[in-house]
């Protein structure tokens, strides 16, 4: 006994017999013609040997990479053009404002610089003649404290070449049989140096060319052997117009001068025995102190070397205008009058003190 | 190059190959399916001269859709349904000459003109089983041309009813059905050579 069929038995038996007579039907067929697979494989070659056709990428998906890296590359270049700009004008901006501050302390300064100071630890062994200011301040290190430090360096951006002469001339050096005499005495000595010709009685700094007139404001005590960096020191400076300056002021001194000009840098004579300051300023590396008066920080020596010409205020003046910093530049104007009084200002100066006065009363009302 | 290869690649994997640069992977694959394809086209399209222009239109799609290919399903059924459709194409752009040539058909002797496996048949030395494969030959021509298409999916691409169905573009139902009525008709006219 078989089960019945169901149609899909039947279906499947009959499909499997007909799919027997094709197959035996199948006759040798050659296929398609050779010359029609040769064409077909060397179009498949062709495909391939092409390379790897884009997978159509748009355009802009393709070149995001190199865009990205350029926008990249260009944004770090301005950056970093610009941070250049910054610090530049930053630095401007960190050697100016200490000078302000200065200046706004200039009365404390000048009081402390003329009081005399407290007792200072001299060693013992020192040579009972006044060393030089610039010489304390290399050999004397535990003086210089950070703060003082830091200053220095931020006035060496600004500093004179002859200051930069008188770092180089950091070598210690056997302290020199000197002294240090006032200024009236110094343009004395100056006098009665100019007027003795005899090589043999000529100072011992006496400078080596014959145009150039030797620093009056040290008096050799004794023949010093050793204090030849102490004369190279003079000697550089005598040969910048800062030592010149500390010739006029001496002459200025004694004949009672007003003020001195000096390649740009004008020092009110009349003043400078009161204050010290532009005095000190101009005549750094070659004025001589009592040992007493070193007391107080080399940076102070330095700060003062580094104060502003009327032209420099009046370029601070414009800096401030332009970059509309009012308050600043009203207080480096107020500094100015009071550093300046007899001077006047540029026009264009004067015009914007006029408007910032007006401003000041609008707003006072 | 084809050394490499392991002789039982599947279709899909030398399609693959071949869509990675290995020109060999192809010559492969198209060395199984020339001749199954080329009588596939052969058995429907009745202008000898557009046989071999419709397969080479086949392969030249398979080639230009390489890039783009991908697994999802069998080879062989890709392969038959483009084949497919560059017959619909054929017979739309044909209609005419198609009809006439069926009509030439139903005449008496031009069938065999028309069917082009039967093009190298010598009816003077035919044997029996020359004469069997004339007769399925011929009652496969009679077939309506979806039926025979199912029934030649089925033999020549080797397809289930599910891939025939897919393959043409029809349900399920609607193919075995069409597979179901070509077997049947072809058994009625072969019931003498059986």
């Amino acid at each position: 006994m078989s089960a019945p069929q169901t149609p899909d038995d039947t279906f499947e038996r009959d499909r499997a017999a007909m799919s027997a007579a094709y197959a035996n039907a199948r006759e040798p067929y050659a296929g398609p013609p050779p010359a029609m697979d040769d064409a077909i494989r060397a179009a498949a070659r062709r495909a391939v040997g092409a390379g790897p056709r884009p997978a159509g990428k748009p355009w802009f998906l393709r070149w995001s990479k190199p865009l990205s890296v350029a926008a990249v590359v260009m944004l770090t270049a301005s950056v970093i053009f610009v941070a250049i700009e910054e610090d530049s004008s930053l630095k401007m901006n960190v050697a100016q404002r200490p000078m302000e501050s200065r200046i706004a302390q200039e009365p404390q300064d000048k009081r402390a610089d003329l009081a005399p100071p407290p007792a200072s630890p001299a060693p013992a062994a020192a040579p009972a003649a006044i060393e030089p200011q610039v010489r304390s301040f290399v050999q004397d290190p535990p003086r210089a404290t950070k703060k003082d430090a830091a200053a220095a360096r931020e006035n060496a951006v600004a500093a004179p070449p002859l200051m930069v002469a008188e770092q180089k001339q950091s070598a210690p050096v056997p302290p020199p049989e000197v002294r240090i005499e006032p200024a009236r005495e110094r343009a004395a000595a100056a006098d009665a140096r100019l007027a003795n010709t005899s090589p043999a009685a000529a100072p011992v700094y006496a400078p080596p060319a014959p145009a150039a007139p030797p620093a009056p404001a040290i008096v050799a005590a004794a023949p010093v052997a050793p204090a030849v960096p102490v004369k190279e020191q003079v000697v550089a400076a005598a040969s910048s117009p800062r030592a010149e300056a500390e010739l006029k002021l001496g002459a200025a001194a004694k004949g009672k001068l007003e003020s001195v000009e000096v390649t740009g840098t004008r020092v009110d004579a009349a003043r400078a025995p009161e204050s010290g300051f532009a005095d000190k300023a101009a005549a750094a590396p070659v004025q001589r102190a009592p040992s007493s008066a070193l007391a107080p920080a080399p940076a102070a020596v330095l700060k003062k070397s580094v104060e502003a010409s009327p032209a420099e205020y009046h370029a601070r003046l414009r800096e401030h205008a332009r970059q509309q910093r009012w308050k600043e530049f009203d207080v480096a104007l107020t500094e100015f009058t009071r550093k300046w009084p007899q001077a006047e200002l540029p026009a264009d100066l004067a015009q914007l003190k006029r408007e910032r006065e007006k401003a000041r009363s609008e707003t006072g009302k | 190059m084809n050394d490499a290869r392991p002789p039982d690649s599947s279709d899909e994997d030398l399609m693959l190959r071949y869509q990675s640069g290995d020109a060999g992977a192809f010559d492969t694959l198209y060395a199984r399916h020339r001749v199954g394809l080329h009588r596939f086209i052969a058995r429907q399209c009745r202008v000898n001269e557009r046989i071999d222009e419709i397969f080479q239109d086949v392969w030249m799609n398979v080639i230009a859709a390489a890039p783009r290919y991908s697994v999802q399903a069998q080879f062989r059924t890709w392969l038959f349904t483009i084949a497919h459709n560059k017959l619909m194409d054929y017979f739309r752009a044909n209609a005419k000459a198609e009809a006439r040539l069926y009509e030439v058909k139903d005449g008496e002797d031009e069938v065999e003109i028309a069917v082009p496996g039967a093009r190298t048949e010598e009816p003077d030395v035919q044997t029996e089983s020359n004469r069997a494969r004339a007769a399925i030959l011929k009652a496969l021509d009679a077939l309506p041309a979806p039926q025979r298409e199912a029934f030649l999916l089925s033999e020549e691409g080797g397809m289930t009813v599910a891939e025939i169905a897919e393959a043409t573009g029809v349900s399920h139902e609607a193919a075995k059905s069409r597979l179901r009525y070509a077997i049947a008709k072809l058994r009625e006219q072969l019931r003498d050579y059986q």
